[in-house]
């Protein structure tokens, strides 16, 4: 652990001293001290009123701005804005971390980002709180995405017919399209782009277009949100996008839609909801119509399982009862229009759920998942319509997306031979779309480029490829969920000579791209502000003020509905679907390479560096499926070999198969990861496909690697959850559940922990949707080292903070199955077992309450971990860092040492553990001593502990997006942790232990309608278990 | 070289060692523990103080009878038991609570904790008592030791494992060679031997 | 006299009570000359064949296990089938089992000393060989057992510039100090009680060497009254230590598991759990020793005695019951403690992911040691080698049992892991067993297996006036 000299409060005459400045304890030395750690760096909330990063990044750009045009060749990078450190810049401080605000463009939205540079590359990424979008939180994609930066795995080099040409070559390409172009306007020339949501890639393919109108341009994602997007043209008119607002709902149906995962739609929604989902204020009550267990699912006060296909028949259903309820005939009208598969569901259920929308008129939310058919969006929007919710609720952002030419149309153009040139910008679609004809048709394309940041399978047809940029080491913009503009800065010189799709599309347009140029001149179009100041504004903070789409109220167009709604096909009924999943630590496919994520266990299987085909227990029950049982799954002609795997609360009739799996030959991280069940889907719009054959193989069981193996409580009440009443009429019903234990009397006089800083953690189960975010964030801050699928099959995963999820049924059925997501991280036992085991003292504690781990004197006899009733400790059985995770078990002859990039992103703060060491969590100490040294500084000559410490918050805190971790002083009454502490719903995780812990969690609260069908069992995943 | 001499041949005794060297002692074999016992009982009326009785075993009553104190092992022992007591606890206390004073279990590292400290001050006790008692035993005995003027009387050394000795020592006050050999003889003592030193340049 | 004086005493006061005959110590009433001979011819005589075969082939298990201890090493703990929340495993495992074993040798040799048992004479060195042999196995493991093995220097006092001291409550670090402490006085108790018997070797060495090497380590004991004296009373001295070992070294051991918080290790029975069962394990492993041992060597046949093994059946009879009823008091007192975590373990290991490591412990301990009661059993020697290999079997399930069933189901299911073994697991396993062998068959080469001097000292006719008929060779 590294060393950190703190200053406790300096003595008028200090026994020891290190200058006479210091014994006499001048103000000059005082001040010494000051400039020898400037205050506040760890507190990104500090940086308004401490100002240093603000006033660096002033200085940073005057100094770019000054040497901007000294010849920087071709559209390159701004090497002069990113050479400091090489030259010692006087405001750089070593070992102190810079903070730069930019943002992660994804086609949700950009996520917007504070990026901590130490030493001039970025180590760690945090949210943006200063944005209105965000509350500083992150999801795991955003956490991970530096990871990426590094991959050692990253092509290199670009390729002509894969031999390495030089950049001047490109050059000379794209000047020839662009030359081809001039002449017969772009005739032949196709351009492929994902969903960025940067105005500068817009400004410029508008350029573009002006220029030559024949250019076609085509639009994709492998996830796409065409179908939603179709829908709300029609009916909302065209770029208009409704906009939830969870905070006014008081009742919520979600149809399929996992509109609290951060990555599907945004972090805005999570917090949203979190902050209206507390039983001590007005608590939302939440229906989920879904056919695998989503984290929306398990967030669920009442949840019915139907397949994916079926959600349509379902919101029809609903929309029949809720127009006959209120007469509203237009909804009659498009709830007849729908001719869907003709499944009936329990009108009970329906009925409950009509009549609570109807008590909530006006409040309640109805929300579809962006991947159902345009027809049940735009049903599911006729019946928010009819419950008054547009405009209460639900407004629209007019935003100015415009539809272009899909891939298949992309496909037709070149079967067709009207496509000479094509250059893909991003994505991977032989590899995502291989369901479609699109690879087959690649073929016949004369001249093809490919940027991409790795060879993949594009790459690999393409006759160009281009290695892109990653977002932290090119510029760029991006718009985030709200619209509102974020800067997109590079942080480091690109690695290994990354490319932007800016600079590509700019040399395209003609355009001389000078660092920023590009996005500068797009800056201008839309900013109040165009002066430097206004665009150093736009870097500093990160995003451009008052940019957000324009909102207002939404209007229904019933004329469009109708026909859409009609047009509808009926989904055949067939014995099974097939339901595609974003995976939750590939998304797409994009982060296959990122293993972080890779070892960051399924929301809700928990499986590591796979995915699997999900069956509903009754469905395997029927074809004889046990976990890992290979099948082989039909439809439409394709067909894929997958691993099976049983997942409760999974609905009958349908399979689920995360994607983003199985890809070969890209990067070595990939290989021998999970399935690719991508041939199966024939467009990237719908989330599901039916008419599905399973087969049953006789192939051998296939072996996966889950970080929990056991899903049941076993009676024993650790996750701790009751109903809304049970808790107003029992306020205290969660710490009563410890039942009879002893008094926590001690035989020892404690001694008592002396010092005024008291760290405590607080975990709101009734707010954790168990969303991995703090998993990765504690990964990338305190350098977890990844041990591969065979390490964690062994149980040996080295997750500081994991999230157990639990699933309790009050009546054993798979019918009323719950899910509890729970974060367990050590628990900072005052009394705790583990120091008194270890015979070496190498884990002792701290004045603050802290469970200390000194690395440098631990033997590794393991005991400590044994003692450990969480079992948080984790232990480096291999030397995980140095050695590949292939060769673990060939000890010294394997190579040794990590790759270089690998080690940039370590955080210089937290020692890389070697082999043989324990590691554990301590509330990010490094984060905590950072505090203490600035405070120390702050109070001078002054009392240090009347001095307030500067706001921080530890990783997993700081990424949490429904805010449900909170830590601090609570030695503090005013902390928030103190008050988190004092809420009725707080207990102590194996109380009777009497260990003492400094983590509390907040007991989860279910809010069901007495008027639903199995009410009474929820929110019961304790009743019937055992005290203690 | 010894060879069994008749009585009646008066001083020629056989002789173990080297005639030239001086005589250490005039030795004796006998047949059973009793005959040693009486041997030494009849030894001591006579007032002989430098003798030594060499057994296979250890023969009940031969000590009470040759008036040899109790063994003072014992307290050497009790001794080492209590030092080791002392040495334990200041190594645990001392540094624990004084000079590295840590916070482990949230338990107090002094007296008040005294339990914690216990198991390793018995093992402590133990090992170092156990280690005083066979080192106590070597020294008291006069080992080690790797030579001794018996072994000059390959008799002796053949029949160490079986049969019983008495060997007077030349300076005895009442020693003289003569009287010796004869109440050796009268004691039923068999092969009396003359043991003299061994000339330092042999072996 | 004393002795003698005080039984004519008890005698005369009750003339009417008869003196009943003790079995012989030795058959066939040998005098003190034959049993030397008996004894030294083993050290004395021409290796066997056997010896040599045998030796082999524990040395070559010996050879591969410090192999897989030395990969381990340089490897890392990965290459065992550790993981979490089964952080101890084999390893633990053996070290318990190998120095729970020890104890029997301790027990018989000072607890049936002082006890004044003359029948464990014969047995005594043996017992006092196997007693080392297997504390020296069991210390193998808390060296290597942990990650940095190159920093094992921080489990001892040692002044460092780390400004920190070992952890006095730390069970380990009692263990540390209690093998230590064992092994030391138990080698010292088994070579102290060697030195008269070294001495006859040095005696009736032929060769130069032999009779120089012997010299020395027998230290040049003549056998005087006064080295009598102070031999008898260090022998009483280290008898008494060596039994308040056995007593305390188990509970030391046992308290790795006791001071814990782990459901299933948190008892306070755990110190007579693991002082019985060692006891009997330790048994079973002189028997497992001896049988063979008399088959070897026939002359042994009369002086280790029909009537020597049968009580020794008797002893791990005694002491298996005891080990049953630890079992059952430790299935009540988690049924009765009516804690949900305590039940819950006791109920996982007998229907959890492990549920056969208990099951056959139990069978076996359970079963095995009640066929003592038969004395056509304990008589039946080749049986009584199978059961007692058996027993031993079971006491290593045993002690697997206890150490890993109660990790893998703690306190949150969701950090239960089954663990399997791993290859390097089980090889280190048998090169422990193969160090012990080793070991066993050098002493029985070099050293006399039986104590001669005491055993001559309580032979017919060895005391004046047949002393030697009062209790024990040596006066205690």
């Amino acid at each position: 652990m590294k060393k950190i000299f703190q200053h406790p409060a300096r003595d008028a005459k200090p026994t020891l001293w290190r200058t006479q400045g210091e014994r006499e304890n001048t103000p000059e030395f005082a001040e010494s001290l000051a400039r020898e750690f400037t205050a506040g760096a760890t507190a990104l909330q500090e940086q308004d009123d401490n100002g240093l990063s603000r006033r660096n990044f002033v200085r940073l750009m005057g100094a770019a701005t000054a040497l901007t045009g000294l010849g920087l060749t071709g559209c390159r990078r701004p090497e002069a804005h990113l050479v400091p450190f090489t030259k010692n810049a006087e405001w750089t401080i070593p070992g102190k971390f810079l903070y730069y605000a930019s943002a992660l463009p994804t086609p949700v939205g950009a996520v917007p980002l504070t990026i901590t540079t130490s030493d001039g590359r970025p180590t760690k990424i945090e949210g943006n709180p200063l944005h209105p979008a965000s509350n500083g939180a992150t999801d795991a994609f955003a956490q991970a995405s530096i990871l990426d930066l590094y991959d050692p795995n990253r092509s290199k080099e670009i390729t002509y017919n894969s031999a390495t040409v030089s950049r001047a070559e490109l050059d000379a390409f794209l000047e020839k399209v662009r030359a081809a172009a001039g002449t017969n306007g772009g005739e032949g020339l196709a351009i492929l782009i994902g969903k960025e949501n940067s105005p500068t890639v817009e400004r410029l393919r508008e350029k573009l277009t002006k220029q030559f109108p024949k250019i076609l341009w085509v639009q994709d994602e492998a996830i796409s949100s065409k179908e939603s997007d179709e829908a709300f043209d029609a009916v909302f008119g065209e770029g208009n996008r409704p906009v939830y607002d969870f905070e006014k709902a008081d009742v919520i149906l979600s149809l399929g839609s996992d509109f609290l995962n951060p990555s599907e739609t945004g972090l805005g929604f999570a917090k949203g909801f979190a902050k209206r989902r507390n039983p001590e204020g007005k608590m939302n009550r939440l229906y989920v119509v879904e056919n695998h267990f989503s984290l929306t699912g398990g967030m669920a006060d009442h949840r019915l399982r139907i397949p994916a296909s079926g959600i349509g028949d379902f919101t029809a259903a609903l929309a029949k009862v809720i127009a006959d309820k209120t007469g509203d005939t237009d909804l009659a009208a498009l709830a007849s229009g729908y001719k869907g598969g003709g499944r009936t569901f329990s009108d009970a259920w329906i009925k409950g759920v009509a009549d609570d929308l109807l008590a909530a008129k006006g409040n309640g939310i109805v929300i579809a998942d962006a991947q159902q058919p345009a027809a049940v969006q735009a049903l599911t929007l006729g019946v928010n319509k009819a419950l008054g919710n547009l405009g209460s609720t639900i407004s629209v952002a007019q935003t100015a997306i415009k539809p272009l030419s899909t891939l298949s149309d992309l496909s037709k153009a070149i079967q067709a031979g009207s496509v000479k040139t094509l250059l893909i910008l991003g994505g991977d679609p032989v590899y995502s779309a291989s369901g479609t004809e699109f690879p087959n048709s690649l073929a016949s394309v004369p001249e093809t480029l490919h940027l991409s940041p790795f060879v993949d399978e594009t790459s690999k047809v393409t006759h160009w490829h281009v290695p892109a940029a990653h977002y932290l080491e090119s510029w760029g913009d991006g718009r985030s969920v709200d619209g509102t503009v974020c800067s997109v800065q590079p942080m480091i010189l690109p690695l290994w000579n990354g490319i932007s799709s800016i600079e590509i599309l700019a040399a395209l347009a003609g355009e001389k791209v000078d660092g920023p140029s590009a996005v500068r001149v797009t800056f201008n179009t839309y900013s109040k502000d165009a002066s430097d100041a206004g665009w150093q504004g736009f870097l500093r903070n990160g995003f451009a003020q008052d940019t957000a789409w324009p909102r207002s109220i939404p209007v229904f167009n019933q004329a469009a509905a109708l026909p859409l709604i009609q047009s509808a096909e009926t989904a055949a009924a067939s014995d099974f679907e097939i339901t595609f999943l974003r995976s939750t630590s590939a998304d797409d496919g994009r982060y296959a390479g990122n293993s972080w994520l890779q070892e960051t266990p399924d929301f809700v299987t928990k499986l590591v560096w796979d995915n699997a085909a999900l069956f509903s227990p009754a469905d395997a029950k029927k074809l004889g499926i046990q976990d890992g049982d290979m099948v082989k799954l039909t439809t439409g002609g394709k067909s894929v070999e997958i691993a099976a795997m049983v997942a409760p609360g999974h609905a009958d009739g349908s399979i689920s198969a995360a994607l983003g799996y199985g890809r070969r030959g890209v990067s070595h991280v990939m290989e021998n990861v999970g399935f690719d069940v991508y041939p199966l889907r024939e467009n990237s719009k719908l989330c599901y496909r039916t008419g599905v054959k399973v087969e049953k193989l006789a192939k051998p069981a296939y072996v996966f690697a889950t970080t929990q193996e056991h899903q049941n409580m076993e009676g024993r009440n650790i996750a701790r959850e009751g109903t809304l009443d049970q808790f107003q009429k029992q306020p205290e019903f969660a710490s009563e559940m410890d039942g009879e234990i002893a008094p926590p009397i001690s035989i020892y006089p404690n001694p008592p922990l002396t010092s005024d800083l008291q760290w405590g953690l607080s975990m709101d189960l009734n707010t954790c949707i168990g969303c991995n975010a703090c998993i990765v964030a504690c990964q990338a801050e305190n350098n977890i080292p990844v041990v591969g699928k065979d390490q964690v099959r062994r149980g040996r995963d080295m997750a500081w903070i994991r999230i157990d999820r639990w699933f309790s049924s009050a009546d054993h059925s798979e019918e009323n199955l719950e899910m509890i997501p729970m974060g367990v991280m050590c628990q900072q036992c005052e009394s705790a077992p583990c120091e008194a085991v270890c015979p070496a003292n190498a884990t002792v504690h701290s004045e603050e309450g802290l469970n200390l781990m000194a690395y440098n004197r631990c033997i590794g006899t393991r005991y400590c971990a044994n003692n450990c009733p969480w079992k948080v400790r984790r232990f480096n059985w291999f030397d995980f860092n140095e050695r590949p995770l292939d060769e673990l078990y060939y000890g010294p002859l394997a190579p040794k040492g990590m790759a270089d990039s690998l080690k940039m992103v370590k955080n210089p703060n937290v020692t890389v553990r070697m082999r043989g060491v324990m590691e554990k969590c301590t509330f990010c100490i490094q984060r905590i001593e950072e505090a203490k040294i600035a405070r120390a500084v702050k109070a001078g000559a002054s009392d240090v502990t009347k001095t307030p410490l500067p706001v921080f918050k530890t990783a997993c805190q700081q990424a949490c997006p429904s805010e449900s971790i909170v830590f601090g002083n609570i030695n503090d009454p005013e902390s928030a942790i103190s008050k988190s502490r004092s809420i009725s719903r707080t207990y102590t995780s194996l109380n009777y232990l009497n260990t003492r812990p400094r983590v509390t969690y907040l007991a989860r609260i279910r809010n069901p309608n007495p008027a639903m069908p199995g009410a009474d069992l929820v929110g019961a995943a304790n009743r019937g278990s055992e005290h203690a | 070289m010894s060879h069994h001499l008749s009585i009646s041949e008066g001083h020629h005794l056989p002789v173990a060692g080297s005639k030239e060297e001086a005589l250490y002692a005039i030795g004796a074999r006998f047949e059973s523990s009793d005959d040693i016992v009486k041997a030494a009982a009849k030894l001591q009326k006579e007032g002989f103080s430098c003798y030594e009785s060499y057994t296979p075993y250890p023969v009940h009553g031969l000590a009470q009878v040759m008036r040899l104190p109790k063994s003072i092992l014992s307290f050497l022992v009790l001794g080492g038991g209590i030092s080791a007591i002392l040495i334990a606890l200041s190594m645990e206390l001392i540094p624990t609570g004084l000079i590295y004073p840590l916070m482990v279990d949230g338990k107090p590292t002094n007296f008040s904790a005294l339990p914690q400290f216990i198991p390793i001050v018995v093992a402590l006790t133990l090992m170092i008592s156990a280690v005083t008692a066979v080192a106590g035993m070597i020294l008291l005995g006069g080992m080690p030791l790797f030579n001794n003027p018996m072994f000059a009387w390959d008799l002796f050394e053949r029949g160490a494992s079986r049969s019983f000795f008495i060997a007077i020592e030349a300076h005895d006050p009442k020693f003289t060679t003569a009287s010796v050999t004869e109440l050796l003889h009268d004691l039923g003592g068999l092969d009396v031997t003359a043991i003299h030193l061994e000339a330092s340049d042999k072996e | 006299m004393s002795t003698l004086t005080t039984n004519a005493e008890a005698v005369t006061e009750t003339p009417d009570l008869e003196i009943l005959a003790r079995p012989p110590q030795v058959l066939n009433n040998r005098d003190p000359k034959w049993v030397t001979g008996a004894v030294c011819s083993i050290v004395e005589g021409k290796t066997p064949l056997w010896w040599w075969i045998g030796f082999t082939i524990a040395a070559t298990f010996a050879g591969i296990g410090g192999a897989c201890i030395l990969y381990m090493i340089v490897t890392g703990v990965g290459v065992w089938g550790s993981n979490s929340p089964c952080f101890w495993a084999w390893d633990i495992t053996n070290f318990i089992f190998w120095v729970s074993m020890a104890h029997a040798g301790s027990m018989i040799s000072a607890l049936l000393f002082l006890t004044r048992q003359r029948w464990s004479i014969s047995i005594a060195r043996v017992s006092e060989a196997m007693t080392v042999f297997a504390i020296m196995c069991a210390g193998v493991y808390p060296a290597i057992h942990i990650g940095r093995v190159w920093f094992v220097w921080f489990l001892f006092p040692i002044p460092n510039n780390y400004g920190m001291w070992p952890n006095f409550s730390s069970p380990l670090l009692w263990d540390v100090f209690a093998v230590t402490s064992y092994l030391t006085v138990s080698s010292l108790f088994w070579f102290a009680g060697m030195i008269p018997d070294l001495s006859v070797l040095r005696d009736r060495a032929t060769t130069k060497i032999r009779r120089f090497c012997y010299g020395i380590v027998s230290l040049g004991w003549l056998g005087t009254a006064r080295q009598w004296r102070h031999y008898e009373m260090m022998y009483v001295l280290l008898a008494g230590i060596t039994s308040v070992l056995v007593v305390t070294v188990t509970t030391i051991v046992s308290s790795d598991c006791a001071t814990s918080v782990i459901p299933g290790w948190h008892a306070t029975i755990f110190p007579f759990y693991f002082m019985v069962g060692a006891v009997y394990s330790g048994c079973a492993t002189v028997l497992t020793l001896l049988i063979p041992l008399r088959l070897a060597y026939p002359q042994l046949k009369e002086l280790i005695t029909a009537s020597h093994l049968d009580k020794v059946c008797k002893l791990l009879l005694f002491m298996g019951s005891c080990v049953a009823y630890v079992y059952v008091m430790e299935l009540f007192n988690a049924w009765y403690s009516g804690n949900a975590f305590e039940r819950g373990a006791f109920w996982e290991r007998f229907n959890g992911l492990a549920a056969w490591y208990p099951i056959t412990c139990l069978s076996i301990n359970l079963i095995v040691p009640q066929l003592f009661w038969f004395k056509k059993i304990r008589h039946c020697l080749p049986v009584v080698f199978v059961l007692a290999i058996l027993c031993n079997v079971g006491m290593w399930f045993e002690r697997f049992m206890i150490v890993t069933t109660s990790l893998i189901h703690d306190f949150l299911p969701s950090s239960w892991h089954i663990f399997h073994a791993s290859i390097v697991d089980i090889l280190t396993a048998t090169g422990t067993v193969g160090i012990f062998f080793t070991l066993f068959l050098l002493f029985i080469r070099f050293v006399p297996v039986i104590n001669m001097s005491e055993l001559k000292a309580t032979l017919p006719d060895s005391q004046p006036g047949h002393a030697a008929e009062e209790g024990h060779g040596l006066k205690s």
